[in-house]
């Protein structure tokens, strides 16, 4: 009979552990293992992301947008869709962790790409709902004359406090 | 606004007015990633900009990044090397809290107590501006840990009351203290401590399955206080599925056992050891259920001949048992076995289809889900997960070969194009023109350094490079005019003479009139050769660049790309077969436990079976009826 109350209670002296404190030496050098193979292959994507950059999209032709948001009390957003002198180069639908994460202070690359030398021009369409919550669809347009340093544009929305409305900047810098 | 989301963890990208610098957009960006729990993405992005020289003064700000995003990616000592080789007396207050805060989280990781305790002494998140404290979550569950690990239990308390009642590591936290109270025999406090996670709403899945512990911990606690009818609530308000429901079972009969109601407890190891399959519960019930039987035969209200038939299924089943444990542990030892047993844990849990049937092939070697209980340890789960992240890693360095070739067919060309360009430099002669273009422009130079020097004279030499082109032929013809005079008798020598001479004249002061405006073109003109010629000179430095590049570079890196491949494809191979290894010890180490555990229950059994047959024997020689009931 005692038996079975112990049995029964070792069951439940799992218990006596914590649960976030466990490791051992064996589980430790497992751990060294696997960090080894992580940074490895950490250092290799990194060094093949810039092999890539400089391969597909050289200085002297990129173009990379950005997307950024203050606040965003006055416009919720659901989708951007950019044009590249015209020409609909991305879409992107957002999901709540994603608009979430531009929320609190995250910025997204939205698009990197190839332009010709000279005049270009970008279109950014933001889709979403503005306030009291009506649907709200508008557009910012940047143009930039190409250089030879990768060009950077920045699309901010903000809240435009004087008349409770969304608004939306580009800038761009080369 | 933003201040108040921005976190003790990072810095926050703040939007302002004008273009942010790159580094701003790049830690922007390694920020979006990391808000969505994308810690390889963040760190990716952390490290090109290192690479790239993308971090401009924000090198600090990167290196805490990368360094936490290395840390919760769980490569620990790289994010210790980066929070070491950040100089603490280099860097701001503000950036010095956040250093102690991500060492603070390794410290306490390690369990490295004493470390601990400074590295939290420095975090101090000061007031909001309408004075209340600022809190963060993480920071008050270490300080809780912290306090737990000193003994003080009470302050623990404080510490995980002031974090949010859903936080994620508060419920942790509570059952963590309540197991020291426990421990500590303490036992009030720990019984209040497990109530407060009893109570929980069920916000998360490990949230619910702490409440649940809990509440089975309460039950144990009420047991160990003599207070069985507390027990009693506790458990028979446990729900009827779930993890925990066997062991609840188990409990509560064990409890019926100590309050010596067998009817009670017969009852419960009956429900429980009808189940088909094994669990140490359900094992556990299999012996309880006839043990309780002959209790009841002692106090007459049940059969010895039924407790010896139960004990002797009970045997039955624990001999049954005991074969198939042998079987498997026999089959542990074929490395494909394994391999083919964690195919379970790196299908795609989105595939349910799939992931159905590999159960069902496995249930039907080992019976029931029982087994997954042996892989329930936190050493398991890790390396089982370790384990399907190296097959991500090897499918994704599979794929590799691929990706270098179109990439080293994209350089190729561009390598092409670079040459093509070469010979169109030199073919066609564009750096002999460039010479030529060159050589324009030091004339103007000259010209224009001479003018702006030389004092007006109604000469050639003076006038020409002011004229414009209609000047210039004026002039000249002018020139050939006066050449002719010689030819003339002197009367119309000297009158066009004169005539040739006014003419000179009024372009002379038409020049020195013009002279200024006509530099300042002639200026102008010179400028813009020399745009031109810079611009020309930046093509062909690209050009020959981009041909330079692609020979020496690119070239050298495919190939090292494949070697470092090969080395991380070595690693990936090694690493999982140290997983296999380790699950296959620990697959056999839990059978060898449970195979002890049945041998002692099957021991007491024919113990028991024996003296039931002994009493049996007696009552037969004897004449008496050795139970309280007729068969």
């Amino acid at each position: 009979m005692t038996g079975i109350a112990k049995s029964i209670g070792a069951a439940l002296l799992l218990f006596g552990c914590a649960l976030v404190w466990a490791d051992d030496t064996k589980s430790a050098a497992l751990d060294v293992e696997m960090e080894d193979v992580k940074k490895a292959l950490v250092e290799l994507k990194r060094d093949l992301v810039i092999l890539e950059e400089d391969l597909l999209f050289p200085a002297s032709s990129q173009v990379s947008v950005f997307l950024s948001m203050d606040v965003g009390e006055f416009f919720e957003l659901d989708a951007v869709t950019l044009k590249l002198n015209n020409k609909e180069v991305t879409h992107h639908l957002y999901t709540e962790k994603q608009v979430d994460a531009l929320f609190r202070g995250g910025v997204q690359k939205l698009y990197v790409g190839n332009v010709k030398q000279g005049d270009n021009r970008v279109t950014a369409f933001f889709t979403g709902r503005g306030p009291n919550g009506r649907d709200f669809r508008r557009a910012t347009t940047v143009e930039f004359e190409k250089g030879f340093e990768p060009t950077f544009i920045a699309l901010a929305i903000s809240d435009e406090t004087a008349d409770f409305q969304p608004d939306f900047v580009a800038d761009v810098s080369n | 606004m933003k201040q108040f989301l921005c976190e003790l963890l990072f810095t926050c990208a703040l939007a302002g007015s004008g273009t942010p610098p790159i580094e701003d957009l790049t830690y922007g960006t390694l920020l979006y990633e990391y808000f969505q729990e994308d810690h390889q993405a963040a760190l990716l992005t952390a490290l090109v900009a290192q690479q790239q020289g993308r971090r401009g003064e924000k090198q600090t700000q990167f290196d805490l990044a990368a360094g936490s995003f290395a840390f919760a990616d769980g490569m620990y000592d790289y994010a210790n090397q980066t929070f070491a080789a950040i100089p603490e007396g280099e860097i701001e207050p503000l950036d010095q809290m956040r250093l102690s805060f991500h060492l603070a989280r390794e410290y306490h990781r390690r369990q490295d107590w004493t470390a601990l305790g400074p590295q939290l002494a420095n975090i101090e998140l000061g007031k909001s501006w309408f004075g209340k404290q600022k809190l963060h979550p993480e920071v008050e569950y270490m300080r809780g840990e912290y306090a737990v690990h000193l003994g003080e239990y009470d302050k623990a308390a404080q510490h995980f009351n002031l974090m949010a009642e859903t936080h994620p590591l508060r419920a942790y936290g509570l059952f963590n203290l309540g197991v020291a109270y426990r421990l500590a025999d303490q036992l009030p406090q720990s019984q209040q401590t497990f109530q407060t996670l009893a109570n929980l709403p069920a916000y998360s899945d490990e949230a619910y399955d702490l409440s649940q512990r809990a509440k089975l911990a309460l039950a144990l606690i009420a047991r160990q206080q003599k207070d069985t009818q507390s027990a009693e609530t506790v458990l028979s308000a446990l729900p009827g599925e779930g993890r925990y429901q066997e062991v609840a079972m188990a409990a509560y009969g064990g409890l019926a056992m100590d309050n010596q109601d067998y009817e009670l407890a017969a009852r419960i190891w009956m429900t429980l050891q009808e189940q088909d399959y094994w669990t140490p519960s359900t094992a556990t019930a299999r012996l309880g259920f006839p043990l309780s039987l002959e209790k009841l035969a002692g106090e007459q209200r049940a059969s010895t001949e039924l407790a010896l038939l139960q004990f002797q299924r009970a045997e039955a089943s624990f001999m049954s048992r005991l074969d198939d444990l042998t079987r498997l542990s026999a089959q542990a030892e074929d490395p494909q076995w394994v391999q083919s047993l964690l195919e379970v844990f790196a299908n795609d849990e989105q595939d349910d289809e799939q992931m159905q049937v590999l159960m069902q092939k496995w249930q039907d070697q080992l019976g029931h889900t029982d087994w997954l209980e042996w892989l329930a340890t936190d050493k398991i789960n890790q390396a089982l997960t370790q384990w399907r992240a190296l097959n991500e890693m090897e499918t994704w360095v599979g794929a590799l070969p691929e990706k270098l070739g179109a990439l080293e067919r994209v350089a190729a060309e561009q390598r092409r194009r670079g040459e093509q360009a070469q010979l169109m430099l030199q073919g066609e002669g564009l750096l002999a023109k460039r010479e030529l273009l060159q050589a324009r422009v030091n004339e103007a130079r000259a010209e224009l350094s001479a003018l702006r020097d030389a004092t007006p004279k109604p000469e050639s030499a003076w006038m020409m490079p002011l004229a414009d082109p209609e000047e210039r032929a004026l002039l000249t013809e002018l020139g050939d005019m006066r050449k002719l005079l010689v030819l003339m008798n002197d009367k119309d020598r000297a009158k066009w003479s004169a005539r040739i001479g006014r003419l000179e004249g009024v372009l002379f002061y038409r020049l020195v009139d013009e002279r200024a405006a006509r530099l300042q073109a002639l200026n102008k003109t010179h400028k813009d050769l020399l745009t031109v010629l810079a611009d020309v000179d930046a093509r062909i430095e690209r050009v020959q660049g981009a041909e330079s590049n692609f020979m020496a570079g690119v070239g050298t890196d495919f190939l090292v790309f494949q070697d470092r491949a090969a080395d991380i494809t070595r690693m990936v191979n090694a690493a999982r077969n140290s997983r296999e290894t380790l699950l296959a010890d620990e697959i056999r180490g839990r059978m060898q436990q449970e195979m002890e555990q049945v041998q002692q229950y099957l021991l007491v059994t024919r113990i028991a079976i024996a003296r039931a047959t002994d009493q049996l024997s007696v009552a037969s020689t004897s004449g008496l009826q050795p139970g309280g009931l007729q068969q």
